[in-house]
Formats: structure tokens, C-alpha cells, sequence
């Protein structure tokens, strides 16, 4: 479609002709837009008066059509019967498959389930070979924590010792607290 | 029986057509099959093609499971038409040439019995002209101004139709018909002075 631009006013007017009841609102429609259509750049530059729309328009009227031909229904409700066979036939062909194999149902969906879990089973992760040696250190772990706290502060002394002039305080204190 | 029904609304007749009612599906035929080809003439201009169009279109009335369209049948049977044309076109793209009125279906029209030789004359040459201005309108275009002109279906209806928006419609439609009456201008200044020779009036 194509995307020429077009002038608001005389498509509001377009609307009110095209919707028009009566000769006399009609008739003034006709009478505004023919005097947009003169007045407007935009209409102007694109060289349509109001008589070639209207020409245009009223032409469409009286284009013909030919009527049906006479064995118009008749053929039609031939066409309706043969697609309603055809119907009936692919529905036939289904409910032969259907009863052909009707006394597999119970089998065939315990194979499909037996199958299906059967390849889900396959696809979960499975336990963690290691999941022992997790145990062991959790348990380590939380025997840890039932460590007196003087131990690990000792352990913690041990790792990291204190500098020589902060143990030398640290004599001091204690003597002073003896001493005391 | 059948004249008792003749007074029901297309809504209740198709309702009764999703029960298998052949009857009632008669009376829609025969109701509809006028408008929807002339919804496809208009188009396309081939009246074998646009009568099997018309038949496709009863066929997807009759095989409807569903009707959810209270009060609107006319714009729903529209929709199946334009799903139709389009699935034509889709497959007979190629196909599709600018449409040509045959003049023997021009000379069968009433009007132009009614007339005399002359204007019969230059009706026939107004219709050619707007059908082949009418044939150089894009597809889209062509199915917008035949909805809205012939159809008298309002922007709203041919925007659930087509499924655009109403203002799409709106200025879709505007703009066609400029493009129409450029065409028709052009058209019918060069039909009319070939017929003038023709004639020898000029």
C-alpha cells in the first residue's frame, strides 16, 4: 500500500460525505469538502478535484457482476458430499487402525511407561561416588568445633607467635599478676 | 415452514447450521451467495474462479465447529471470504494478472439495455474504465474499497475483516479511492477520446 501523505481534514470530510444521510447533508458535505479541496495545499499538490473523487467513487456503483450459474447449489452441495465422504473415510481408516489394534492399548502404554522411566532413570544424576569421604569430613569438621577454645587459641599462639617485645609485656604482666 | 424461516436473522440460521441444518444453510446460500460474489468479482473479474471462491467459502460455513460472531454474521462470513482470497492468492500468485471485465457480461447489465445505444456506449466504456483502474490498485487496496463501497460494511467490520486497525481502514480506504480517481481520471480521458474517433465525433 502506498504511503502518499494525505491531509486530515479531507479525510474527516471524506468520512462525513461518505456516511452522509439525506440530500441535504449531503449536499453540504459536498459543499465543504469541494471548497477544502480548492483551498488546501496539500490536496492541491496532489491534483484531485472533488468531481474525479466522486466520478470514482460513483463509477465503483455501477460496476457489474454476473449472477451465479443456475446449478450453482447444486454443485456445491455435490462439492460439500464429497469432502463429507472424504471425511467420513479418513475417520473410518482411523477407527480401523484403532480397533486393529485395539488389544494392544494396555501393553503398548505399559512399554511406553516402562521405557520412559526407564531413560529418565538414565538421565538423573546419579550419587556422588565421593559422598563417603564428604561425610567423613564433615564430621571432622564439626569435631573441630567441639575444640576447646584455650586449644585453639594455643594452636593459634603456635601457628602464629607473638613478636619478642609483646612477649616481653607479656612476662610482665604475668609477673605483675603473680605478684598481685 | 421454509417462508417462517425465511424471517429468521443470519445468526439463528447459522446456529442452526452448526446442527447439520441443511435448510437453514440453503437459506444462507441463497442470501449471501450474491454479495460474496460480488466481494470476489470486483477482484478478481473471473467468474468461474470467483463462483468457486464463493463455493469454498459456503463449504467452510457448513464445516464450521465454532460461530461466536452474535450479530455479526455478515462480518464473520466476510472474514472467511478474505481468508479465502487470501490462501488464492497464495497459491495462484503467478496466476493473477490484472483483471479484465468481459465485455458480454458489460452488455448483459440491465442498465445498459435501458439506455440508449450512445450512453449504453459510454456506460460500458465507464465500467471498463473503472475496472481496469480498479485493476491497478494492489490486491489490499482493491479488497478495501469493494468492502467499503459494496459491502456497506463499516471501518470497524472491515478492520475485524482484515484485521487492522479501524484507523488503518480508515485512511487505507481514503487512500485507495485517491488512487482510484487518478487512475479513473487517466483511463477514462484516454476511453473517452478513443471513443470520440471511434464514433467520429471528433
Amino acid at each position: 500500500m502506498s504511503a502518499s501523505p494525505y491531509c486530515l481534514q479531507s479525510l474527516a470530510l471524506f468520512e462525513r460525505w461518505r456516511s452522509a444521510a439525506g440530500a441535504t447533508e449531503t449536499a453540504a458535505t459536498e459543499a465543504s469538502w469541494r471548497e477544502h479541496l480548492l483551498s488546501c495545499q496539500t490536496c492541491q499538490a496532489e491534483g484531485l478535484s472533488f468531481e474525479a473523487l466522486q466520478a470514482a467513487w460513483m463509477a465503483l456503483e455501477h460496476l457489474p457482476v454476473p449472477g451465479v450459474s443456475a446449478d450453482f447449489e447444486a454443485r456445491l452441495q455435490q462439492r460439500i458430499a464429497l469432502r463429507e465422504d472424504g471425511l467420513r473415510q479418513s475417520q473410518q481408516r482411523w477407527q480401523r487402525i484403532d480397533h486393529w489394534f485395539g488389544w494392544l492399548h494396555l501393553p503398548a502404554v505399559a512399554v511406553a511407561m516402562a521405557l520412559f522411566v526407564f531413560v529418565k532413570g538414565a538421565e538423573l544424576p546419579r550419587a556422588e561416588p565421593a559422598s563417603a569421604l564428604r561425610q567423613a569430613r564433615s564430621q571432622q569438621v564439626q569435631q573441630w568445633l567441639t575444640t576447646p577454645l584455650s586449644d585453639v587459641l594455643r594452636n593459634l599462639q603456635e601457628v602464629y607467635p607473638k613478636p619478642a617485645s609483646e612477649q616481653k609485656k607479656q612476662q610482665e604482666r604475668n609477673t605483675e599478676d603473680e605478684m598481685v | 415452514m421454509l417462508s417462517e424461516r425465511q424471517t429468521e436473522s443470519d445468526d439463528v440460521l447459522m446456529q442452526r447450521v452448526l446442527q447439520r441444518d441443511r435448510q437453514a444453510f440453503t437459506l444462507l446460500v441463497s442470501r449471501w451467495k450474491q454479495p460474496l460474489m460480488g466481494y470476489f468479482y470486483r477482484q478478481f473479474a473471473r467468474p468461474e474462479l470467483c463462483e468457486d471462491l464463493v463455493q469454498e467459502v459456503f463449504c467452510k460455513v457448513w464445516f464450521a465447529r465454532h460461530y461466536q460472531a452474535q450479530g455479526q454474521f455478515k462480518a464473520w462470513l466476510f472474514r472467511l471470504a478474505h481468508h479465502t482470497r487470501i490462501d488464492w492468492l497464495r497459491r495462484h500468485r503467478s496466476e493473477l494478472g490484472q483483471p479484465a471485465l468481459a465485455l458480454d457480461v458489460l452488455a448483459e447489465w440491465p442498465d445498459a439495455t435501458q439506455v440508449g445505444p450512445e450512453e449504453s456506449l459510454l456506460r460500458q466504456e465507464q465500467q471498463q474504465a473503472i475496472q481496469t483502474a480498479l485493476g491497478t490498485l494492489s490486491a489490499a487496496q482493491r479488497e478495501l474499497l469493494v468492502l467499503s463501497r459494496y459491502q456497506e460494511l463499516s471501518h470497524a467490520e472491515i478492520a475485524r475483516i482484515t484485521g487492522a486497525s479501524a484507523n488503518t481502514v480508515k485512511v487505507q480506504v481514503f487512500r485507495a479511492l485517491k488512487q482510484l480517481a487518478k487512475k479513473f481520471q487517466e483511463v477514462t480521458h484516454v476511453g473517452i477520446t478513443l471513443l470520440l474517433a471511434v464514433t467520429g465525433a471528433v
